[in-house]
């Protein structure tokens, strides 16, 4: 399962989790198939992302070898060093950081 | 007010005053009995903010289903406020969007820094309660404007040589301005921000986004900025001058009052949108 962005999402995904509007009115249960209409109706309320079956949200990890992974890491961990990564949202976001190839 | 900062504002030329539009915009906004159209008809004789307001509605930004073409269209979708700060994000965006790499300055880079957050700031806002989702995208796209300040005088002021201390010493450059500059950027932002005469809310917004919980009246403001800015560090999206992550506050994301689930679809949706406005923003229409 994964969020992933409104744009991303295709026809014949599934929904892993009901879709609720900002103002939280139920659009779409969980477990539908979306199509094209589904779509429009998504951009017209607002909705920004959905979460999805299948989609991880660590996708483009399984592309980086594991020495990349290692020196990735190791330049996040020095781009952290003022942090103190027990933090709930700190340790989330080092965690996200160590998949992100950085894009300067 | 840092004195220092303020005088050393009064003196920027640049940055001195905001298009008139901006204070016409700002008359009108406050106007309950002006029409949509009014506002829009006046925000149209200005063609370079025009075109960036339509850019930015019709950008992945917002994802319409349709192409808004005109600016009185963008004002009913948007809403009056929002459309006000979205003249003043054009503004700045159309003051320093061409401006290129000079001095050792990474410009380019400064302002990739300033749009990421500015679009994560955008992002964060729409998982909160209640928060101005334009109005943190420009307090996130001005948040750092005291560090341009203080670049644009590096004739005046030892920038250099801060930069090489934090870089030699691996510290946080804003961390090391009050001693060395005797003044933060954040300092520089408030006399220019109160030099503009911008709404509190977007002020505090930037002002304070260090030091969030500081902030008097719009700590929840802050507290995007604050996040919006780590995340961006953490990305490497553009660079701010800080090549650390800044210190994250805990309390500032609990104030936030987001589910922690959410933290991957916030950063997905940055990345989806990161290239389209820079693109936008560095365009030379």
């Amino acid at each position: 399962m994964g969020i992933i962005s409104v744009d991303n999402v295709e026809p014949g995904m599934v929904l892993a989790e009901k879709v609720l509007t900002p103002k939280n009115m139920m659009l779409l249960p969980e477990g539908v198939t979306i199509t094209e209409g589904h779509m429009v109706t998504f951009r017209t309320w607002g909705i920004s992302e959905v979460n999805v079956v299948g989609e991880g949200d660590s996708g483009g990890e399984s592309e980086l070898s594991e020495e990349e992974k290692e020196a990735l890491a190791k330049e996040v961990t020095e781009l952290f060093k003022h942090n103190d990564l027990s933090g709930e949202f700190t340790s989330k976001l080092f965690e996200i950081a160590c998949t992100t190839v950085g894009s300067n | 007010m840092n004195p220092l900062a303020r005088d050393l504002v009064e003196t920027l030329k640049k940055l001195g005053t905001l298009p008139t539009v901006y204070t016409k915009v700002n008359e009108l906004v406050n106007d309950p009995n002006c029409p949509a159209a009014k506002l829009g008809e006046c925000i149209s004789n200005d063609q370079a903010i025009t075109s960036m307001i339509l850019r930015l509605v019709n950008s992945a930004l917002y994802g319409y289903p349709t192409y808004i073409d005109t600016v009185t269209k963008a004002v009913t979708i948007v809403g009056f406020k929002q459309t006000r700060d979205l003249v003043l994000a054009s503004s700045v965006i159309d003051m320093f969007g061409k401006q290129g790499d000079a001095g050792g300055i990474d410009y380019r880079g400064f302002w990739k820094h300033s749009i990421a957050t500015a679009v994560c700031s955008k992002i964060v806002a729409s998982h909160m309660k209640k928060c101005d989702q334009e109005a943190m995208f420009t307090a996130g796209l001005l948040h750092d404007i005291g560090r341009l300040i203080s670049f644009e005088m590096a004739d005046k002021l030892p920038v250099a040589e801060l930069l090489e201390v934090a870089n030699s010493t691996e510290t946080l450059v804003y961390k090391n301005e009050r001693k060395m500059l005797g003044f933060t950027h954040m300092d520089l932002a408030e006399a220019l921000f109160c030099k503009w005469n911008l709404p509190p809310l977007l002020k505090e917004a930037a002002v304070y986004h260090h030091v969030p919980l500081l902030a008097p009246r719009f700590k929840q403001e802050a507290c995007c900025i604050h996040i919006s800015d780590a995340i961006t560090h953490a990305l490497r999206l553009g660079s701010s001058g800080d090549k650390f992550v800044p210190e994250i506050n805990e309390e500032a994301w609990d104030l936030l009052d987001i589910p922690i689930s959410k933290v991957p679809g916030i950063i997905n949706s940055l990345k989806d949108q990161y290239p389209e406005l820079t693109k936008l923003f560095f365009s030379e229409e």
